[in-house]
């Protein structure tokens, strides 16, 4: 078994070698046919006039349909064995003419030469077969091996950068849980308490901290609103509504919330009315709103406008923020990017935002998508469907 | 009174942790994240320097590493604070004296800080 196994090896490391210099050669099949015959025409005229034999042509019969197999495969085997077969056949017939009769002797031995070389070609083609069916396997399994590898590495990044963002608050939050605690021990009694300056910093510190649990809280929803709509737990409510006057609500409080913003907005006069899940939508129009303020650093520029566009209602929120690479593009929608790019890793959250509202557009049969404007931020627009009425 | 350099981008773990380290007894000088430490060092004379690991623009631990490399600066002792906890890996690479996890337990980090500091400096806990 091992001998076979040994002669297999070997055999099988010949026909890579001898695959390689073919895929050098880069298969052209016309040269097998080129082979044949001009050694046909070699061999043959070495037969007549040098050697009395049958046995020389034969070799290089051998050869040449070996030398083809390796060049083409079945086909090159089977291209070299007619060449080769049909020019020695024109060459005994040419020698016969010339008085040689051992012709017939010769076409038995190209007969069984052929069945011998057809047999080798069809043992090497089966072996180039499976080594290519395997090598492909290796490929798939690698690939994915590579995907899954990617995929978890990237999951744990983003848990490593979930873990970082919630506990930022956290630490803020110790903190001044900490400094309430030694400002307890430093007051001395109950009338330093009281005190005007300890009961104002007091008040300071728990406004600071409820802004931070604000922040942890945000930050919690967001992860348990992506758990859930990539569990297709996504539950909209559909009713027919005014988108406009929905996002005219939005923007008001919106600029309410963030006086420092230049909001500005244009809307249709006539209203907007589409089927869908108020509070969702909503929550997509404030997420590109809060995105378009906290990616534009210092004093945000926003302009929010809503149009038909046929039988599509479209909004559009666009910044003059630090804007978004154009690969970045479409995989801005998609989970744990921000763990892939290290300019938005530095703004505070966890970059699930637009995948949930990517998410909720998507259960509204609408399409969202971002446009870089060159030098000047990035628009957001998304579009959904008019209602129509009957 | 033993003076301490603060970096970090959170502006607000800054001003509470200038106040927490005032308040045990340390003067406190904060800074935004810069890699021109010698610049701060020459200006400041701090004799322990606290930074966050991961701060926008400004690796802390490359940062440490340029202190640690420097014969005019190594002697600062340097504390790293980060909510990476995978960093103690490397810790080694960056040479610096003590890594304290977010969120930071500032009783101990006090007591850490002691100890880190030139002999014959009092510390008191108030």
């Amino acid at each position: 078994m091992n001998i076979i196994r040994t002669l297999e090896d070997t055999l099988a490391y010949s026909y890579q070698k001898l695959w390689d210099i073919r895929k050098i050669a880069a298969r052209p099949l016309w040269l097998s046919a080129l082979f044949s015959f001009l050694l046909s025409v070699c061999g043959t005229w070495f037969k007549v006039n040098v050697v009395d034999s049958v046995t020389p042509p034969f070799l290089y019969f051998f050869v040449v349909v070996t030398l083809s197999a390796c060049y083409g495969g079945i086909r090159g085997a089977l291209i070299g064995t007619g060449f080769t077969t049909f020019f020695s056949i024109s060459m005994l017939l040419f020698a016969t003419l010339n008085g040689d009769f051992m012709w017939i002797w010769s076409l038995v031995q190209i007969a069984l030469y052929s069945c011998l070389c057809l047999f080798l070609s069809a043992l090497l083609y089966r072996f180039h077969k499976n080594e290519q069916r395997c090598a492909l396997q290796y490929e798939e399994a690698l690939k994915t091996k590579k995907e899954i590898l990617a995929r978890e590495k990237l999951h744990e990044d983003f848990v490593h950068m979930a873990t970082h963002n919630l506990k930022a608050p956290v630490t803020v939050l110790k903190a001044y849980i900490q400094l309430a605690d030694m400002k307890l021990k430093m007051a001395k009694n109950h009338d330093d308490l009281e005190a005007g300056d300890m009961l104002s910093s007091f008040r300071e510190m728990t406004t600071k901290m409820n802004l931070q649990l604000d922040k942890l809280v945000s930050l919690i929803n967001d992860l348990l609103e992506s758990t859930r709509v990539k569990a297709g737990a996504l539950n909209c409510k559909m009713v027919t509504f005014d988108l406009k006057s929905c996002l005219q609500d939005c923007v008001a409080g919106f600029s309410v919330a963030h006086p420092d913003t230049d909001l500005t907005w244009s809307l249709p006069a006539e209203p907007a009315w589409i089927e869908g899940d108020e509070v969702r939508l909503e929550q997509v129009i404030l997420n590109l709103l809060s995105n378009a303020v906290k990616y534009s650093g210092g004093k945000a520029r926003v302009h929010v406008s809503c149009e038909h566009l046929g039988d599509q209602v479209v909004v559009k929120v666009k910044d003059h923020g630090t804007g978004i690479r154009s690969n970045m593009l479409e995989a801005i929608f998609s989970s744990f990017v921000r763990v892939k790019s290290p300019e938005l890793s530095k703004f505070p959250g966890l970059g699930l935002g637009l995948d949930i509202s990517a998410e909720i557009v998507k259960a509204h049969q609408g399409e969202i998508k971002a446009e870089r404007t060159m030098g000047e931020g990035a628009t957001f627009q998304f579009s959904l469907p008019v209602h129509k009425v009957g | 009174m033993s003076r301490i350099l603060v970096l970090d981008d959170d502006q607000e773990l800054v001003g509470v942790m200038k106040e927490i380290l005032s308040l045990s007894g340390f003067d406190v000088i904060t800074s935004p994240p810069t890699y021109n430490i010698a610049e701060l060092i020459t200006l400041h004379h701090p004799d322990l320097i606290i930074m966050d690991f991961l701060m926008n623009d400004v690796n802390g631990g490359e940062l440490c590493s340029i202190l640690k490399n420097d014969s005019g600066m190594k002697h600062i002792p340097v504390i790293l604070l980060s909510a990476y906890s995978r960093i103690i890996e490397s810790l080694g690479d960056y040479g610096c004296d003590l890594f304290v996890a977010k969120p930071v337990d500032f009783s101990a980090l006090v007591y850490e800080i002691n100890n880190l500091l030139p002999k014959g400096e009092d510390y008191e806990y108030h």
